[in-house]
């Protein structure tokens, strides 16, 4: 919906002369000049504009973790950051992912029932294996416990997080 | 089917890896949020700030183009939302019974603009007395919302003599329980969109039933059922808040689209999901139960009331399964049952897994933790002395034939906890101000499918295609919403083929191209629907001349013609199964699933914070289709059990409630969840698909009662009600008559 709005005043999100708003960040490993204010939370920002809709919306205050991106590869709410916080930063969303052995874990322990808040998961779980290759348990439910899944029981989920741990090593 | 196992079976009892979960993991699977619309305009409702008020006016401002206003003036039919009764509108006209009943909807290109231009719509309002609380609505005082006294539905039985029963009783127990509302939080809000289609108009959304939508809107949108078409999204959880729910939200978004000529799109964030939509009954239960002096239970009296809220909506059929599991999974002959759904000028409570039944045996299992500890006998020998077996009639005298893996699930939860060892040693440890154990335990069944008549009313059909190009193809309105539905479908059909799982796929749930097989509701999905495919399978193979050990489907069907072959199965209710609403006798349903399960907590002396340390649950589930994924339910549904038992609080205040957010109602996160151990135990059902039963729901029925059974025997204190807090704990070891109920 913001996108809508500042469509009219801009030309090419690629033309870096003609933006509008003068942030520059980088989304999954490309350059984007967006179009959208920088008063536009990054979540809405990367589902309207950038069409990267595997990033979700669950609560829209930070509580649920199913809009979870990576900032500088750290594990963000993007709910809870606007555009303007981004100029100059790295954006990674479970589309720009590549973590084949985490993927696989999460299906194959059955850590996936609705789905709703698994890309959240999967980018959270992504963060502590670049920051700790080898969580202890208890340091995978610490890093998970601010993304909510309310049909697992996280049991699954926390296993997955060790299957890809153990299929790294 | 129920020697399955020993035929080794490809996919059936193996756990095939979800089909869903590839795209799910990477973001990619399309949630109605995810979906592009060209021209699509986004709805807003606007809602009754008035607990109970005629609505005298309603000023609307001047609209600027391209926006779409609806009132109940718009709606081309009947103002009713279609489901038991006719009592709930889609739209309010004269009258508002709950803060947040939807009264008039907008729509326009621009959703942020929406809220303003609400605001401008001044609605006037003559304030009415409110009703606010079960006890107000029974009390005659005040106006009834509905009918002459206020019940939406009210059951009642006697069975044998309970009055001379207790009067003759060594030991008499009456006590009152007490539980509260439940939000189902599913991670995906509320969301659908309804655009005009052909002779009427199509909608696409998160849900649970197509077809309940699609009956459900047909009088208010005077249409022909068939002009309605219904085709579900996929679904980010629901829980039983997205099976009549959406019903509503879908009306409003077909009035826009049809006022409009647009597509509409309306989706709740989480403040108006919360806020707005249906939760689980709060309830009340006034229990007196009896004992002989060899400890076997002798009568029960029960007064089992659910708060509707405003609207009818399940609350009849919430009623009739929390009646059905009132009893428990005792013998008794002696019994007394009133059962009554209320009205209250509160949010109207619906759907929520378990249906009435966590309610019900939150009272019956804590009852009997209780009668266990003043008869200073243990709460598994209690148990032991009185569960249903083989050969035993229920409380509604139903003849328990086969597949009652009680005992079993009993037993095992409590050798492998060591349960008797530690409840004694917990109930003398020394309160000194370290930390305390505690232990508890509740046994409980789930009914497989749809309460007495249900199967009978709704009459599912089932059928699947085969062509020799493109394989099998599933036909049924059965979603899956996250429980794996459409996985467990292709096991089935996939070994009754003796075809590769690749060959096998599932037709999006669209009410124009698939039948009716129900709602996805009732733990019904697998032994019901999962039934019928099969049937339609075995049908298949019996056109073609193929035979089911020789796994010569393929060939056969290749030798048989080109064309398209067809098997369609109607659900049949069994000769042997009868049921009498009006008595309330006889098969409440086809078969139960049975479970135990044991809680472990540690409570800070001090502070009363409770920490769960594991959850131990088996459960009779029949065949396990996929046991991953059954573990998958165990796990979420007990979690979901002891958010309900423990920290899910939410209360109102005059009607509003006062918890609208994640931050301010709580469901647990992976730091408040415990270690977990499920015991799937296999009772074949002969009439389920490779002896399956369900699942889904009974995972949540029993653990608030083990829970707060657990709390109870480290502090050697009676609690009865939940969620149990540490705020309730405290008030109740501290107030003045807590001498006299500690337990020394």
């Amino acid at each position: 919906m913001k996108a809508d709005k500042m469509s009219n005043n801009t030309n090419s999100a690629t033309s870096a002369s003609s933006a509008v708003s003068e942030i520059v960040l980088t989304v999954n490993g490309i350059s984007r000049l967006p179009k959208a204010s920088p008063s536009t939370r990054l979540l809405d920002y990367l589902r309207e504009e950038l069409k990267l809709t595997g990033t979700k919306e669950g609560c829209g205050e930070g509580e649920c973790g199913a809009c979870m991106v990576l900032l500088d590869g750290k594990a963000v709410n993007s709910c809870l950051v606007l555009l303007g916080q981004c100029n100059g930063r790295e954006v990674t969303t479970i589309e720009g992912i590549d973590a084949p052995e985490l993927f696989r874990a999460f299906e194959e322990t059955g850590a996936v029932q609705c789905g709703f808040c698994t890309p959240g998961f999967v980018v959270s779980a992504y963060a502590l294996l670049q920051k700790n290759p080898h969580p202890a348990t208890v340091e995978i439910k610490e890093a998970l416990s601010g993304n909510l899944c309310r049909c697992t029981g996280y049991k699954k989920i926390v296993e997955a997080v060790e299957m890809a741990v153990k299929s790294k090593a | 089917m129920s020697d399955s196992a020993k035929h080794g079976f490809k996919y059936v009892g193996q756990s095939v890896v979800r089909v869903d979960a590839a795209d799910k993991v990477r973001g990619a699977a399309k949630y109605i949020n995810d979906i592009e619309f060209p021209g699509l305009l986004i709805g807003y409702t606007i809602r009754s700030s008035r607990q109970r008020a005629r609505i005298v006016r309603m000023h609307i401002p001047a609209l600027p183009p391209g926006v779409t206003f609806v009132t109940a003036d718009d709606i081309p039919g009947e103002n009713y939302v279609a489901l038991f009764k006719k009592d709930q509108p889609l739209l309010a006209k004269d009258v508002v019974n709950y803060i947040g009943e939807p009264i008039a909807l907008l729509a326009g290109p621009d959703g942020d603009l929406l809220p303003e231009l609400a605001a401008q719509v001044r609605i006037e309002y003559e304030d009415l007395p409110a009703i606010s609380s079960m006890e107000e609505a029974l009390s005659d005082q005040l106006p009834p919302i509905y009918g002459a006294d206020n019940v939406f539905k009210s059951y009642a039985y006697v069975k044998g003599e309970p009055d001379a029963a207790l009067a003759q009783s060594e030991f008499i127990l009456e006590e009152t329980f007490r539980t509260g509302y439940q939000e189902q939080a599913y991670l995906e809000t509320q969301g659908v969109v309804a655009f005009p289609y052909r002779h009427g108009v199509k909608i696409v959304g998160s849900m649970q039933c197509p077809f309940y939508i699609q009956k459900g809107l047909a009088p208010a949108l005077k249409l022909d059922p068939h002009d309605i078409v219904v085709e579900q999204a996929v679904t980010g959880g629901a829980f039983g808040g997205k099976e009549e729910f959406p019903s509503l939200i879908a009306g409003h978004a077909a009035l826009l689209a049809l006022k409009s000529g647009r597509p509409v799109k309306i989706t709740y964030d989480r403040h108006e999901d919360i806020s707005v939509t249906t939760k689980r009954h709060p309830s009340q239960s006034m229990r007196r139960i009896g004992f002989d002096k060899n400890f076997h239970i002798t009568a029960m009296d029960i007064d089992f009331i659910l708060n509707g809220g405003a609207h009818s909506t399940l609350s009849e059929v919430v009623l009739a399964r929390g009646a059905l599991s009132a009893p428990g999974v005792y013998r008794c002959d002696n019994i007394r049952l009133l059962a009554r759904a209320v009205a209250t000028d509160q949010l109207p409570s619906g759907a929520f897994r378990g249906f009435g039944a966590p309610q019900a045996f939150f009272g019956i299992e804590s009852q009997i933790n209780h009668a266990a500890y003043r008869l200073k006998i243990d709460p598994y020998t209690l148990r032991k002395k009185n569960i249903l077996r083989l050969g035993n009639r229920t409380a509604t005298g139903q003849l328990l034939k086969e597949s009652l893996g009680l005992e079993k699930a009993l037993d095992i939860v409590a050798e492998r906890t060591d349960f008797m060892k530690k409840y004694r040693q917990y109930q003398n440890q020394p309160k000194n101000g370290q930390k305390l154990k505690g232990i508890g335990l509740a046994a409980f069944f789930h009914g497989c499918g749809f309460t007495g008549k249900g199967e009978e009313l709704i009459k599912a059909t089932a059928s699947v295609d085969y062509s020799n190009e493109t394989g099998a193809l599933i036909k049924i309105a059965t979603v899956d919403m996250g429980q794996g539905m459409n996985t467990v479908m292709r096991q089935i059909a996939a070994d009754a083929l003796a075809l590769p799982m690749e060959r096998v796929k599932v037709n999006v749930p669209n009410t124009a191209e698939v039948p009716n097989s129900g709602p996805t509701v009732a733990s019904r999905t697998t032994m019901i629907v999962g039934g019928l495919v099969f049937q339609c399978c075995n049908d298949l193979l019996g056109q073609v001349g193929a035979s089911a050990g020789k796994h010569d489907f393929v060939e056969k069907a290749k030798l048989a013609n080109d064309n398209i072959l067809t098997a369609t199965r109607d659900y049949r209710v069994p000769d042997d199964v009868v049921w009498d609403d009006d008595k309330f006798i006889g098969d409440a349903y086809p078969i139960y699933s049975w479970a135990a399960a044991v809680v472990e907590v540690v409570i800070d002396p001090l502070t009363f914070e409770v920490t769960v340390e594991k959850i131990t649950a088996a459960h009779d589930i029949g065949k396990a289709i996929n046991p991953v994924l059954v573990e998958g339910q165990i796990e979420g549904g007990s979690l979901q059990g002891l958010g309900y038992a423990s920290i899910e609080v939410m209360t109102e205040t005059n009607g509003r409630l006062n918890q609208a957010s994640f931050t301010d109602y709580i469901i647990p996160t992976t730091l408040d969840t415990p270690e977990m151990e499920t015991i799937i135990l296999e009772e074949t059902y002969s009439r389920g698909p490779f002896g399956a039963k369900g699942v889904g729901e009974q995972p949540l029925v029993g653990i608030p009662p083990a829970y707060v059974g657990a709390v109870e025997n480290a502090l050697g204190v009676e609690f009865h009600e939940i969620p149990l807090t540490p705020e309730i704990i405290h008030r109740k070891i501290n107030s003045p008559q807590s001498a006299q109920r500690t337990r020394r």
